[in-house]
Order: structure tokens, then C-alpha cells, then sequence
């Protein structure tokens, strides 16, 4: 499949133990928060709030790896850690990345859902 | 039981409070550690916290110091980052009850909230017994310690089952090829005296691979209990319809009913709801009532039914057998005394099956339990909630 790399959905379904239709629910929900999250990720490291900008990170982080997008993911462990050392120009100069990976993702999970 | 879950991810948030209502806990989750406090104090107390370490504004470490200053018995199982080994260990030392690491594997935290919770009543009764403060904390330094050599006993059993089984596979395989090409001598032997010693050895022979062959069902049994204990099986969770399984598993076994006089009959209602489960786990809780069955019923009829129960549906196993005296309906779950009399005294079942199967049912969040008398047969019930409707 042509998501593979972006969620790797046996990885998620791994720790679901195998229930798909909790996989399809937290699929709706992931879709339904995280558009948010980056929206307050990009304002937040736009108006140098470090503070901020590792907390949704560190959200986006966790969520990312539970539907499985691992490169998103780790995209926003990234983040996390520049946030955390306080150092802004990292932390901007990482957001590109995440935030082409989260289109890639999201582009995934839609198209699984009108699989479905 | 009421959990409080604290994790500041809601992925994370509602796939275990959906999960975990599935095996009977009721929650309340909250995103932070201020409000796990405010909740605490406003809702609580709960049976046991499960709070994820690593969360902006008060971390894990911070709302477990001052969860426990407020209750100082509540179990609180920290949920980690993966290899956040370190800070998992400080959390312990500073009084949680255990960790779990990211993602929640659920069935894992199931059974670690389960015990958990009953080490804390435990230590709750101890205390409620009036009991000096000093006899009671020799009391929880000796449970602490008990606590401790189960872990040790899980780890020892689990190695040593393994060992065990590798020489029983030639113990049985050798004892087999003998029994048979001696039992093929006997009609050429032509002293009457030699040919009755020999067919003598081909019986001893037959006991002998009878014996092992137990003894190698002990020990899987062993080895199966102490994989879900520890948390080590793999679960294979689907829907499962149990008129599949009950037609797959009495189909087998019924030619061997039928051999020893017996009939073996299934009765399904229909209409009952599937179940979420680990189907081969199912067969064979199943297959394991039915041997019950089997050793104990000498004629008459061993009856399998699947009928709606409340929100689930119950399987029964009834036969017309010898029966279970009462005081002995709880020891048959119980996996230390089923070891204990099986390795002693003259066994009569496979030991430690019963207890095997409660853990399993236990685990797909339903219940095992018997009705029976001495002379009036036994009812093995067992009670699985039915799964929700699947989504589109």
C-alpha cells in the first residue's frame, strides 16, 4: 500500500491487540484533534513560546506513535527536544519537516477511511 | 473498581477507558496533574491510579508525591515512554506500585491493575484488623517480600518448564517404540511364563507413557500460566462465534465420549451474541471442561449449552459425574493447591488446567465458577461479556 510509510497501521494495531474497530475510532479522533494541535504548534513557535511548543510536541509525539505515523512522530520528538533546550531557531527550523510529513499522514488516514 | 487515568494524550485517554470498561473497571480520566489532584480530591478515592509520567506543567513524578501524600494506599501504576527505565524505577522507589511502557499493551494493564488493587485491600484488611502499628508493618514487610518471590517463582517456572519438557519428549517417544515392539513379540513367544512377563512389561510400559504423557500437560500448563502472568502471550483477539467453537471441539472429542459409554451432546441457543476473544484459548477452555468431564462421568450424558446471559453469553459444561464436595469448589481454581496435590498425593485430573482456564476467562474479562454436589454431577458455567456491535 502506498501509506505504508507514512502509518504503518500493524504497529498500531500491535498495541490495539488486534481491534480493528477501535483502530477506525481512534483513526476518526486522531484526525479530528491533531489539524488543531499543528495549527497551535506553528502559533506557538511563530510567537518564540517554547513553553508551549514542547507541550503540543510532546502531544503530537504521542499521539503520531499510537496511529502509527512513526515518522511524524519522531518528527515531533524533535521538536520536543529544541523546545525543551530552549533553542527557538531549532526548534523553527524543524517545523517544515513536520509539517509535510503531517500533510503525507493525513492525506494516509483520509484515503483509509473512504477504504472503509 | 474505579480507575483514575491521568495521561495528557487523548488517543491515549479514550482507548483505555474504552478498553478497560470492556473488562469491567469504571473510570475517570483527566489531562494533567493538577486535575488528577483536584479530581482525587472531588471524586476520589479510587482503587488505583494509572499515570503517564512524562506530562508538561506537573510531571508524573511530581502528581505521584502528592497523590500519595493525599492517599498514601493507592496503587499507582506510572505508564512510560518506551526505555524510560530510569525515571520508571524512581517513580517506584518514591512509592508506586508498578509500570507499564508505551503503548499500553491493555491486557497487560488489566491484569496489573487487578493485582494491584488486591494487594492494596489486602493491606487495607491487614490494617482494618487492628493490628499494631509495628505488627503491621512486619506484616507488610513480609507481604513485600511475597510479593517479591512471586516474581521470582514466575521467572524460575517459566525457565525450568522448558527444561523439563525436552527430556519428557524422549521419555514418552523411546517409552512408546519399546511398548509397541515388545507388544509385537508376545504372540511369538512360545514359553507361556517369558510371554506373560513380557505383555506384564508392555502394560508397565503403557503406564509409563500414560504418565509422562500427563506430566507433559502439567508442564505446558505451567509454562502457559506463568506467559499470561507475566504478560508474555501473545493475544490473538477476534470476534469469536461459540457455536463455532462448541461444534469444533465436541465434534472431536465426541468419538472418544462415545468409546467409554458416554454421550456427549451440544445445545445451542440461538441468537447469542459473539464474543471479542482468543479463539484458540476458547477451544480450549472448552476441551479442558470437557476431559473434566470425561475422568469423572462413568455413564449418562455430558451436555455442552451456550445460551444468552445479561449483556454476555454463558457456556455450560454438565455432567452426571461423582460431583465436587462444596468445600472444595474454591481449591479447584486455585493453582498452588492444584500443584501442591498433584505433585503429592495420587492425582486424579491434569493439575493445574482448572486454574489455567479461570486465568484465561479472567482475561477475556468474564468469569469461571461451578455448581456441583457430591453424586449429583457438576456444572462448570462460563460467564464472557458479549462483544459490542462492530463498527461500520
Amino acid at each position: 500500500m502506498s501509506d505504508e510509510k507514512h502509518v504503518d497501521l500493524d504497529r498500531a494495531l500491535q498495541w490495539l491487540e488486534g481491534d480493528e474497530r477501535m483502530l477506525e475510532r481512534i483513526r476518526q479522533l486522531f484526525m479530528r484533534n491533531i489539524p488543531e494541535q499543528m495549527r497551535g504548534l506553528k502559533e506557538a513557535l511563530d510567537g518564540g513560546d517554547l513553553v508551549l511548543a514542547e507541550r503540543i510536541a510532546h502531544t503530537i509525539k504521542g499521539s503520531a506513535s499510537m496511529m502509527g505515523a512513526v515518522q511524524m512522530s519522531q518528527e515531533a520528538g524533535v521538536i520536543e527536544q529544541h523546545a525543551m533546550k530552549r533553542d527557538l531557531a531549532a526548534a523553527k527550523g524543524s517545523y517544515p519537516a513536520i509539517a509535510a510529513e503531517y500533510e503525507l499522514v493525513m492525506e494516509a488516514l483520509k484515503a483509509l477511511g473512504e477504504e472503509a | 473498581m474505579r480507575v483514575l487515568i491521568v495521561d495528557d494524550d487523548e488517543l491515549v485517554r479514550f482507548v483505555l477507558t474504552e478498553k478497560l470498561a470492556e473488562s469491567g473497571f469504571g473510570t475517570v480520566t483527566v489531562g494533567d496533574g493538577l486535575s488528577a489532584i483536584e479530581t482525587y480530591g472531588s471524586h476520589g478515592p479510587f482503587d488505583a491510579v494509572l499515570l503517564d509520567l512524562k506530562m508538561p506543567g506537573m510531571d508524573g513524578i511530581e502528581t505521584l508525591r502528592e497523590l500519595l501524600k493525599r492517599d498514601p494506599d493507592v496503587p499507582v501504576i506510572m505508564v512510560t515512554a518506551f526505555g524510560d527505565v530510569a525515571t520508571a524505577v524512581e517513580a517506584i522507589k518514591i512509592g508506586a506500585y508498578d509500570f507499564v511502557e508505551k503503548p499500553p499493551q491493555i491486557s497487560r494493564i488489566g491484569l496489573t491493575l487487578r493485582r494491584a488493587i488486591e494487594k492494596a485491600s489486602l493491606e487495607r484488611e491487614v490494617r482494618e484488623l487492628g493490628k499494631s502499628a509495628a505488627e503491621s508493618s512486619t506484616l507488610k514487610a513480609a507481604n513485600d517480600k511475597l510479593v517479591e518471590l512471586d516474581r521470582i517463582k514466575t521467572a524460575f517456572l517459566s525457565s525450568i518448564s522448558h527444561e523439563l519438557r525436552t527430556p519428557l519428549t524422549s521419555i514418552i517417544g523411546f517409552g512408546e517404540v519399546n511398548r509397541s515392539k515388545l507388544a509385537k513379540l508376545v504372540p511369538r513367544l512360545e514359553d507361556p511364563k517369558a510371554a506373560r512377563e513380557v505383555s506384564q512389561t508392555v502394560d508397565n510400559l503403557q503406564i509409563l507413557v500414560g504418565e509422562a504423557r500427563r506430566l507433559t500437560e502439567l508442564v505446558d500448563n505451567v509454562l502457559e500460566l506463568t506467559a499470561i502472568e507475566a504478560g508474555t502471550v501473545v493475544w490473538n483477539w477476534q470476534p469469536v462465534a461459540l457455536g463455532g467453537v462448541i461444534d469444533e471441539v465436541v465434534g472431536a472429542q465426541a468419538p472418544l465420549f462415545n468409546q467409554k459409554g458416554l454421550d456427549l451432546v451440544s445445545e445451542v441457543a440461538s441468537g447469542i451474541p459473539t464474543v471479542r476473544g482468543d479463539r484458540e484459548r476458547l477451544c480450549q477452555v472448552l476441551r479442558h471442561l470437557l476431559a473434566n468431564a470425561f475422568k469423572f462421568t462413568s455413564r449418562g450424558r455430558v451436555v455442552v449449552r451456550a445460551l444468552s446471559s445479561g449483556n454476555g453469553v454463558r457456556l455450560e459444561v454438565s455432567d452426571p459425574g461423582c460431583g465436587i464436595p462444596e468445600t472444595l469448589h474454591r481449591v479447584i481454581f486455585d493453582k498452588f493447591r492444584q500443584l501442591g496435590e498433584t505433585l503429592t498425593d495420587k492425582p486424579k485430573g491434569v493439575g493445574l488446567g482448572l486454574p489455567l482456564c479461570r486465568l484465561i476467562v479472567e482475561c477475556h474479562g468474564g468469569s469461571l465458577s461451578v455448581a456441583s454436589e457430591p453424586g449429583k454431577g457438576s456444572v462448570f458455567s462460563v460467564v464472557l461479556p458479549a462483544a459490542e456491535e462492530a463498527g461500520s
